[in-house]
């Protein structure tokens, strides 16, 4: 019996892909990476795809895959970026969007039971008809998925300034293990599966907690200097409204270009805030209109990717660091790509720290400016690193990071991953089970930085350098390539 | 749109996803072959030489319903219809049509309609002693409503002889509007028939048109000259509500929800006029889709020529979702809605009417 046999045997054979045009597709996520890039990092092809729909069937997926040693890769929106759905070692993808439903509202205990291949959207979109909100969600609320912001970490996005990042408003998971043992926790062992990117279980179910939603207020402010902003960015923290946020100037310029109408100033923007201390505090800037501010957060969602088309190509970072060093680092990001176009938004989260969210236009057509722009990951790491922060999330492309984001828990990390999936088949390739040592990613990095700046007809070298650099970290730890 | 814009909307695309949030197609058979970035991302292979342009991957584009939800929700502000639309035409250019689309092709062509109904009868439904005559306005009735749904047609026919409105119909003058030949790409065919429309429109001095069928009215509004005013019916009931030509004799004691469907939605832009219709009804309680309006989810209904299977499951989440909402009716205004609702409608437990609102209307006016 095939692989593509046995799955289908158990979700159905229209809840399984194997077509070529499938497989193209199930192996990129949001960020545009060459195909050599990706090769470079040594992802494999997968070989199935398969939708499943229920518990049941991921349980007995998860069975079948532990007894015959296949990688399988978890998949939700695929919009994180940092390559955390690409399947490195081939073998079987789950796609998890097919369980999206919301399984039950309970305003007199507060909470939501929903299936996590749920888009944020949906779910908020549900609660709040029902005159309730939620707490920490993500900024691509359409398609990101609740699975995927849990696994991700969620503690940058909106509503955590007030409600703290996603795994605090966890009250109940039910996840799946490698062996495809069922099991339940309680809010303290959700915690251990948040930010840990599809690599210790799959979680398929998920109790939130939900919020009374009272009638919100938009506030935006201008000011003519980005001091002056960050100056009241950093008192409106102790407001704890439900979304704060910074927006420069250049991006403002760049969104008038796709059709926004706001003044180019350095621009502070806070939804639910107490309406008179707001005001005292951005005593320097100007109030636009309550309606401005609240068409800019009906289009919250849209926002960043409207200037997309001005690349065509976008790369975005994300960053974290504390509010204390926010202006530092906007100086240190400004000086590193002046001569790029570029535009930066920054989210306050809990605890004082900002997601920093600079976003830079290329041209992936244009393959050494482009190997260029997607080298500056490192510098842009060394900022924030500078600044007391760290980057945000791991994947497969910030593995070289993971010592610095994680310390001392990154052997307790190891430990774990070893009783929970000894066969190290859950997304493999990923955090604490690289593929390719830190080291030879960043020599590949300076060698895409370096390479066109001193060679103009560089194209073959752009090429070549980088990932020969891969192929030896590759080789280094006895991956394969193909 | 040319190569060029082409090539910049396919390279615009963020791959962000949103596109899949009220894809009809993705929520059913779920495989990212099927939706817009996943085509995106196909499309930017084939152009970079690093994919064959196959026939699966012409699969990939005639699946869509063309519902336009994804440029609703497109951050970047991609035409995707507009570059299926494109690459449509390449394909029916290079005699590439899929089996499916070419045997209905050759039916539009011979019979003037997609359902291969006698050309003479287009006008059966008429009264035997209806004469074809010089008018302002005219009733374009389209395939669906001259054939097999002419309980639509008479209804509309009803209503305005009701309240005294002077139109005319074309009768069995009429062609097919060309809307399918356009949909598969076939523009040349699509065009003779504008053509030969128009000069009956001329010919009887039109200068209002108006259609029960959105399917019609979007192509009216987007592929005819554009000296004709181009109303939907529910456009023309609602001015005559308002103008208080209409009387209703009956209470409609039911809970109602509307569909808005792709065609008179988002591709025309007619949100407001059927609610305010079945507002205007004494004793209904309009319910919403907990998605309408400009973000409403597509019946799936083009799909049927496609995949009649899947088209239907389509059809009945939409179905569960009324049935869940109490409701007793869903009100379409489009034909494709009304006849893939009601076979949806057979996949659904719960009980729910489905009914087209030219006919709910006429049921409810004064005798």
């Amino acid at each position: 019996m095939t692989l593509y046999e046995d799955i289908s045997k158990i979700v159905g054979e229209d809840r399984v892909s194997r077509h070529e045009l499938d497989l193209l597709c199930y192996s990129r996520d949001l960020a545009p990476m060459p195909d050599e890039l990706l090769r470079g990092y040594g992802m494999l092809r997968p070989k199935l795809v398969a939708k499943p729909n229920t518990i049941d069937e991921v349980k007995e997926i998860m069975k079948y895959a532990y007894l015959k040693n296949i990688p399988v890769t978890l998949r939700g929106g695929a919009t994180f970026g940092l390559g955390g759905v690409l399947p490195m070692d081939g073998g079987l993808v789950l796609d998890l969007c097919g369980m999206r439903r919301i399984l039950e509202f309970n305003p007199e205990d507060e909470y939501v039971r929903v299936q996590t291949g749920c888009e944020w959207k949906r779910v908020i979109d549900y609660v709040e008809a029902r005159g309730y909100t939620i707490g920490a969600n993500p900024s691509s609320g359409p398609s990101s998925t609740i699975g995927g912001f849990i696994s991700t970490g969620g503690s940058g996005g909106i509503g955590t300034i007030r409600h703290g990042p996603v795994g605090d408003q966890i009250v109940g998971m039910k996840v799946v293990l490698a062996n495809g043992e069922l099991i339940e926790t309680d809010p303290w062992s959700s915690w251990m599966f948040v930010g840990s990117e599809g690599t210790l279980g799959i979680i398929l179910e998920v109790t939130l907690k939900i919020f009374k939603l009272g009638k919100r207020s938009y506030l935006m402010y201008g000011f003519d200097k980005l001091d002056d902003a960050i100056r009241a960015l950093e008192r409106l923290c102790e407001l704890r409204p439900y979304f704060l946020s910074l927006i420069d100037k250049n991006l403002i310029t760049l969104l008038n270009k796709k059709g926004h109408h706001l003044p180019e100033k350095e621009t502070v923007f806070v939804v639910d805030g107490d309406e008179a201390k707001v005001t005292e505090i951005c005593g320097k800037g100007i109030k636009y209109r309550e309606g401005l501010a609240r068409e800019e957060w009906e289009n919250r969602y849209k926002t960043i990717l409207s200037i997309k088309g001005l690349g065509p190509t976008i790369f975005p970072p994300e960053l974290q660091v504390p509010i204390k060093r926010f202006y530092d680092t906007i100086l240190d990001l400004r000086g590193l790509i002046k001569n790029l176009e570029y535009g930066i938004e920054a989210m306050v989260n809990s605890d004082g720290m900002v997601s920093v969210l600079p976003t830079i236009l290329t041209d992936e057509r244009k393959k050494s400016e482009y190997f260029r722009v997607c080298s500056l990951t490192r510098r842009i790491s060394n900022i924030a690193y500078k600044n007391g922060g760290c980057v945000y999330g791991i994947g497969v492309y910030n593995t070289p990071h993971m010592s610095r984001i994680h310390g001392k828990s990154l052997k307790v990390m190891r430990r774990i991953k070893k009783g929970l999936d000894p066969k190290n088949i859950l997304n493999p390739g990923k955090t604490i089970h690289y593929k390719i040592p830190g080291i030879f990613m960043n020599l590949s990095m300076i060698a895409m930085e370096i390479i066109p700046t001193i060679m103009v007809f560089s194209l073959e070298l752009v090429n070549y350098v980088p990932l020969r650099l891969l192929r030896l970290g590759l080789r280094f730890v006895g991956g394969k390539m193909k | 749109m040319n190569k060029q814009e082409l090539v910049e909307n396919i390279y615009t695309c963020a791959s962000c996803g949103y596109c899949r949030f009220g894809c009809p197609v993705f929520s059913e058979i779920g495989f990212e072959r099927f939706t817009a970035r996943g085509r995106m991302l196909i499309f930017k292979r084939i152009l970079e030489g690093k994919f064959p342009y196959t026939e699966d991957v012409f699969r990939s584009i005639y699946m869509c319903s063309q519902c336009a939800n994804c440029e609703e929700i497109c951050p970047t502000g991609i035409n995707f219809i507009e570059i299926i639309d494109a690459l449509k035409i390449d394909l029916a250019r290079e005699g590439k049509l899929p089996e499916s689309q070419k045997a209905m092709r050759e039916i539009v062509r011979e019979k003037s309609n997609p359902f291969g109904e006698a050309r003479e009868e287009r006008g059966a439904w008429l009264p035997k002693d209806y004469q074809v005559k010089e008018s302002e306005a005219l009733y374009f009735v389209g395939c669906a409503a001259s054939y097999s749904l002419n309980r639509t047609s008479r209804s509309v026919m009803k209503i305005l002889e009701k309240v005294k409105f002077d139109f005319t119909t074309l009768g069995n003058l009429e062609y097919c509007c060309g809307e399918p030949l356009f949909r598969m790409g076939e523009i040349g065919l699509g065009n003779e028939l504008v053509e030969k429309n128009s000069l009956e429109f001329e010919r009887l001095g039109v200068k209002t048109i108006f259609a029960s069928c959105p399917g019609c009215l979007k192509n009216l509004k987007h592929k005819y000259p554009p000296e004709f005013r181009v109303l939907h019916t529910v456009q023309l009931f609602s001015e005559l509500i308002k103008e208080g030509r209409v009387e209703f004799g009956k209470e409609l004691n039911q809970r109602v929800i509307y569909h808005d469907g792709c065609d008179i939605g988002r591709h025309v832009g007619i949100y407001e006029e059927p609610r305010e219709i079945l507002q205007s009804i004494p004793g209904v309680e309009l319910l919403e889709f907990d998605y309408n309006r400009e973000e409403a989810i597509c019946c799936g209904g083009p799909l049927v020529s496609q995949d009649p299977g899947i088209a239907k499951k389509i059809a009945s989440r939409r179905v569960e979702e009324a049935v869940e909402k109490g409701a007793d009716v869903i009100v379409t205004t489009c034909p494709t809605c009304f006849v893939n609702f009601k076979d949806g409608a057979k996949l659904v437990e719960g009980k729910v009417d489905i009914q087209e609102i030219s006919q709910l209307l006429l049921k409810l006016l004064k005798k």
